[in-house]
């Protein structure tokens, strides 16, 4: 794993990276994916998962009408107006 | 009247709350008084929920409720809840500092359940960042003592309500557990703590890290508790979309106990295993030899690979559970620059060192070219050692016993390294892996006074065999 791929990764997920914590994430993975990678040299035949939870669907009605939860929720945004999200400009 | 927590239990303190020997009152603030007092030195809790302005009106209702005779085993009983499971108006931050100042909107269904049964919470219990640990010395607010001593671990990353519940600062606690973050801490702190089957508990509510792992699971002083507590918060949830039909639950639990214990030899010969924890072991399954179990050696012959599997999976969920984490809805936000530049400064600061070494590796092992490798080869893994585990349940054995962790309690700082404290985590992440319920259950005390516990992993849905076990094993 190089310096590049370690900072390709941090911009995949959107984490800025210094330099020194480049070093330090690459020396502490290193050995995690070493560690890891042993699953990569066991035969395991072509088995498929088999859950006994499934994800279930309720029907999208929005049967609250609570406010409070409302005004909870916006209280917790960083920037809120007129009982929206206010976001940064993207264009 | 002074209270003697050390010996209080739920039932015992339920059975006084009904004579009138003592109110709802006394009983939440005996507990408090204690937890505040402790709370200096232990640091269990990272906030107390008594000057909350509904505070008052939960002890009254909860007498209310005692008084006119409509009580549950829970009615006024104090407890904790670990930072990553919201009640509705109080802050949830997940031991981070991206949630600081998040205040929970609704309540998690548990919450929910356990409100309507009247039992009290005091306070939101610390943890490691986002639950990302095993020693809860990650936390931003600082690391929780171990009350057994206190220049020790309490285990993670539940380890405030593992604390909590030792130090008699309330009667149980709940925590979350994706591979190992309720049972270890318990075995540490020397009290009961399980995970539940995946799916028996709903996870409405409780902040997400592992979602095909994690489950709520309670802290409690005994076996009892431990089952009233459990019961209180199971059952289907229609807002968790993996919970699990009560009609599927009964039919998995048809099957009689048949008194067999297995005992997976090989796992036990690995590396790393203190051999205080060995010998314990033994004497464990001589108890249980005496109170009329079989002890069978058994096979798992892939579990070998389960902390891999699991240290793949994991990374991988997180990765994806943790992209929510954009500043713009909630959380740590700083709003410099354009939106990638706040992006990135924001996940940078609001991150702490474990998830976003998590996040990276999770990115790595989900990339293009990189996916069947490892996490796809991870998911097939995991699936070989559930049916490896089935196929001993299928066989007549009731429970698969373990110790809980390679070692007791272990001090500040020893574990520096990722990989040296992922490996704490070898006998608990099974249970997660495959779905299966398990409890650790305190087995007694090393040379230097600190808990062991034992672990029984039972088949889906037997928390009921698990119970029994757990109670024959503390006679």
């Amino acid at each position: 794993m190089t310096d590049a791929d370690i900072k390709n990764l941090a911009h995949l997920a959107r984490i800025e990276i210094t330099d020194e914590e480049v070093q330090k994430f690459k020396s502490d993975i290193e050995p995690i994916l070493a560690y890891v990678a042993q699953i990569n040299d066991v035969q395991i035949d072509d088995v498929h998962p088999e859950y006994m939870t499934k994800n279930l669907m309720r029907p999208d009605i929005a049967d609250s009408a609570d406010t409070t939860e409302h005004d909870l929720v916006l209280k917790n945004a960083p920037d809120a107006q007129d009982g929206f999200y206010k976001v940064p400009k993207i264009l | 009247m002074t209270l003697n927590l050390k010996n209080l239990t739920i039932e015992s303190a339920h059975a006084m709350l009904v004579n009138k020997e003592i109110t709802v009152r006394d009983l939440v603030f005996a507990y408090l008084d204690n937890a505040e007092k402790q709370n200096t030195d232990i640091f269990a809790f990272i906030e107390f929920f008594d000057k909350h302005s509904d505070f008052e009106k939960r002890i009254s209702d909860a007498q209310n409720m005692i008084d006119s005779g409509n009580s549950h085993l829970l009615t006024g009983i104090p407890y904790g809840i670990k930072d990553n499971i919201l009640s509705q108006g109080h802050i949830a931050s997940a031991g981070s500092h991206m949630l600081e100042n998040y205040t929970a909107s609704y309540n998690a269904t548990v919450i929910e359940k356990l409100n309507t049964v009247g039992a009290i919470c005091i306070g939101r219990t610390n943890m490691d960042d986002a639950a990302m640990g095993s020693s809860t010395e990650s936390s931003y607010y600082g690391p929780t003592k171990n009350p057994f001593d206190t220049s020790r671990v309490p285990g993670g990353s539940s380890g405030g309500s593992a604390a909590a519940v030792a130090a008699d600062m309330c009667l149980f606690a709940l925590g979350t557990d994706t591979g190992g973050s309720v049972r270890q801490p318990a075995a540490f702190c020397g009290v009961v703590g399980m995970y539940p089957t995946y799916g028996s508990v709903s996870r409405y509510g409780a902040i997400a890290m592992g979602s095909s792992l994690d489950q709520v699971g309670p802290f409690a002083k005994n076996i009892r508790d431990e089952q009233i507590v459990y019961e209180a918060i199971a059952g289907y949830d229609e807002m968790d979309s993996t919970s699990i039909s009560e009609s599927k639950r009964a039919e998995l639990r048809t099957e009689p106990i048949k008194k067999v214990i297995g005992i997976p030899r090989k796992l036990l010969e690995m590396d790393g295993i203190a051999r205080e924890v060995k010998k314990n072991f033994e004497e464990s399954l001589e108890q249980l030899k005496k109170v009329g179990y079989e002890i069978r050696d058994i096979e798992l012959p892939n579990v070998h690979l389960a902390l891999a599997a699991y240290y793949i999976i994991v990374p991988a969920e997180v990765s994806s559970n943790l992209a929510r984490y954009d500043g713009i809805k909630y959380g740590y936000s700083d709003r410099e620059g354009n939106l990638l530049d706040s992006y990135l400064k924001t996940r940078h600061v609001g991150f702490g060192v474990e998830p976003r070494r998590r996040i990276l590796l999770g990115t790595y092992v989900l990339s293009a070219g990189y996916y069947d490798a490892f996490y796809n080869k991870a998911t097939k893994v995991r699936e070989v050692i559930k049916r490896d585990f089935k196929k001993v349940f299928d066989s007549g054995v009731d429970v698969i016993l373990t110790p809980t962790a390679p070692t007791t309690a272990f001090k500040f700082g020893e574990k520096a390294d990722p990989l040296s404290m992922y490996l704490a985590d070898i006998f608990t992440i099974n249970a997660n892996l495959t779905h299966m319920p398990a409890i650790s259950i305190p087995s007694g005390i090393d040379s230097n006074g600190l808990p062991f516990g034992i672990q029984f992993i039972a088949d889906q849905c037997r928390e009921d065999i698990l119970f029994t076990i757990g109670a024959d094993f503390a006679k």
